[in-house]
């Protein structure tokens, strides 16, 4: 059987390959990395003692770099996503679309891959920079699979998000609005949800330790829709601070054991099982266009 | 072969097409038209299996819509009104683009493409940006889309509008062509004058209904039913209007020097028995014929 690459994908990757501009922001990515990458390193080496590597130095590079990864990608995927649908709409080419007998769930998870494709291809160019640590030390092969699967599931994430609200408004503009919105709500929003708890709590305990008191720990699972958080709890688990990251969590009162002990998965889970529900009202949406 | 049959769609109280009963042969092609909002491109979108009907059957190929959708789907070419934004492709990545989205890809694709291409006329353009082509070289791309695919029935939404003469002259032929490869070609158009008038059949689409249908002989005949008979004899005569006053399909007679003009509820037998009198009377008959009305007027007159 022969494999045949997602046609609204194939197209995406044909117009990157074609277009010069995508090479110069290419370059100047790299450019950056291989500069924080540099400095990083420069930095760890020059804080080593008698020439012996200081690899809690290394390992900070790589939580850095991987940061920066991070979040590049988690800023560039809700733009691509929101144009993805609304531009056919815009375009008007949806008709076509649908007429060439492309199930509207097709259109749908092939937009989606196409916005997330661009995210991945950041991703692998910016592997090699991150496995320097591993090379240097403090970070094994493992770590770096694993930062690569959450960071794929994560643009998967913010991508449905960006799709369902490409297909709800219709036009790119907004929709693109609508998504930075939405993604600034998850990664900003829900923290401060946390954050604003904390300042009422203690402002009415006094000061008071609300840990001890434990009243507030559930509004933490909030964060669980944060893929900020969900990086933070991978890479802290890598380094070694789990205790600290969980330390954090109970901040507002105990959270349920279980849930943070398997913060990174459940949390990739829930945000999985919301972006399957989002694609399903995104093929709605397509499909009854004409009805 | 499409066919429809019984075809009905509202949307809310609005009937949009009530009980629409159509068929286009293979070879032939279907030219329909009507006012704004007659119910044409929702007729176009429900061949094209954009929109199910309500009740009735649309048949493409043998075969009803309703049961196999994504099946048939493939055996119906359709352009739409509007031919879409490419920002960034040319002919020949159109066309591969829509190949890949039809499920065909590989070498044969590629030879295909090119061979749609030369035949379109657009082998010359093929690196061209779609977004720089003319209208009428998007409305050739777009065919040759429709034949990537091994269709059926051709389906054209308001397709030849805003073609001046000169593209005209390139489409027609190749709309021919098509017909010729034994398809079966509907194009919708608000006016006659934007049809081909070399389809085979014409139908006027008015509140969700065709109200005429036929071929342009047929409809013409149909519609100048009604229209009178112009005379124009070489000097007064009263013989002639003795002649026509006999006639019982002749209802008024009105005389502007040597032209009389007859209202006439007659046939074609009926206008050369007249004439046939009217020579036997020695009237001098310089010209006898019945007042034709081209194809805006017929539209104007079934659309009234």
């Amino acid at each position: 059987m022969k494999l045949q690459i997602n046609p609204f994908l194939y197209r995406e990757m044909r117009r990157y390959a074609g277009s010069r501009k995508f090479y110069i922001w290419l370059f100047i990515y790299e450019a950056f990395l291989t500069v924080v990458t540099g400095v990083g390193y420069h930095i760890a080496l020059h804080t080593s003692w008698d020439q012996i590597m200081n690899y809690s130095g290394a390992a900070y590079v790589y939580f850095i770099l991987a940061g920066i990864l991070g979040l590049i990608v988690l800023l560039i995927v809700p733009s691509f996503a929101a144009g993805s649908l609304a531009s056919e709409w815009e375009d008007r080419t949806m008709e076509l679309l649908l007429a060439a007998s492309v199930k509207p769930s097709e259109i749908v998870v092939g937009k989606l891959l196409s916005s997330v494709c661009l995210a991945i291809l950041l991703v692998v160019a910016g592997m090699p920079f991150l496995s320097v640590a591993f090379i240097v030390g403090g970070i094994q092969k493992k770590h770096l699979i694993q930062f690569l699967l959450l960071l794929v599931m994560e643009s998967v994430f913010i991508g449905s998000i960006g799709v369902s609200l490409s297909a709800a408004c219709q036009k790119v503009d907004m929709a693109g609005l609508q998504s930075y919105a939405a993604s600034m709500g998850l990664f900003v929003g829900t923290a401060l949800v946390a954050v604003v708890v904390y300042i009422i709590e203690r402002t009415s305990q006094g000061g008071g330790d609300i840990v001890q008191k434990g009243g507030f720990g559930g509004v933490m699972l909030i964060l669980l829709f944060n893929p900020l958080i969900t990086m933070a709890s991978l890479l802290t688990d890598q380094m070694g601070y789990r205790n600290k990251f969980q330390e954090l969590l109970c901040v507002l009162g105990p959270v349920p054991e279980f849930v943070m002990m398997h913060w990174c998965l459940i949390s990739i889970l829930i945000q999985m099982m919301v972006s399957i529900i989002l694609l399903i009202l995104s093929k709605r949406k397509v499909e009854k266009y004409y009805l | 072969m499409l066919k429809l049959q019984k075809v009905k769609k509202s949307y809310g109280r609005k009937m949009v097409l009530d009980q629409l009963d159509l068929e286009v042969e293979n070879g032939t092609i279907f030219g329909i038209t009507g006012g704004a909002g007659a119910g044409k491109t929702m007729l176009c979108r429900m061949i094209a299996g954009l929109i199910p009907a309500d009740e009735g059957k649309i048949m493409a190929a043998g075969e009803d819509m309703a049961h196999d959708p994504e099946n048939i789907r493939k055996k119906v070419g359709y352009v739409p009104k509007e031919f879409g934004r490419y920002r960034d492709m040319d002919p020949e990545e159109y066309l591969d683009y829509y190949g890949r989205l039809y499920g065909l890809s590989g070498e044969h694709t590629g030879e295909k493409i090119e061979k749609l291409l030369e035949m379109v006329g657009l082998a010359a353009q093929k690196q061209v940006q779609v977004e720089k082509l003319k209208l009428c070289e998007k409305k050739r791309l777009a065919l040759a889309r429709c034949l990537l695919e091994d269709i059926d029935v051709l389906v054209l939404d308001d397709f030849l509008v805003d073609l001046d003469p000169r593209e005209r002259k390139e489409i027609d032929p190749l709309l021919f062509q098509i017909r010729d490869m034994g398809k079966a070609v509907l194009i919708s158009s608000p006016s006659f004058s934007a049809l081909t008038g070399e389809e085979e059949s014409l139908g006027i689409l008015q509140e969700g209904k065709i109200v005429v249908q036929g071929s342009l002989e047929e409809i013409s005949e149909q519609v100048n039913r009604s229209n009178p008979l112009e005379l124009v004899i070489a000097e007064k005569s009263t013989k002639a209007i003795e002649v026509l006053k006999e006639e019982d399909t002749v209802t008024r007679i009105s005389i502007d020097g040597h032209k009389i003009l007859a209202g006439f509820q007659g046939t074609q037998e009926d206008q050369v028995r007249i004439l046939r009198c009217l020579m036997e009377q020695g009237v001098p008959v310089i010209s006898f014929q019945r007042r034709k009305s081209d194809l805006e007027s017929v539209f104007w007159k079934m659309t009234e």
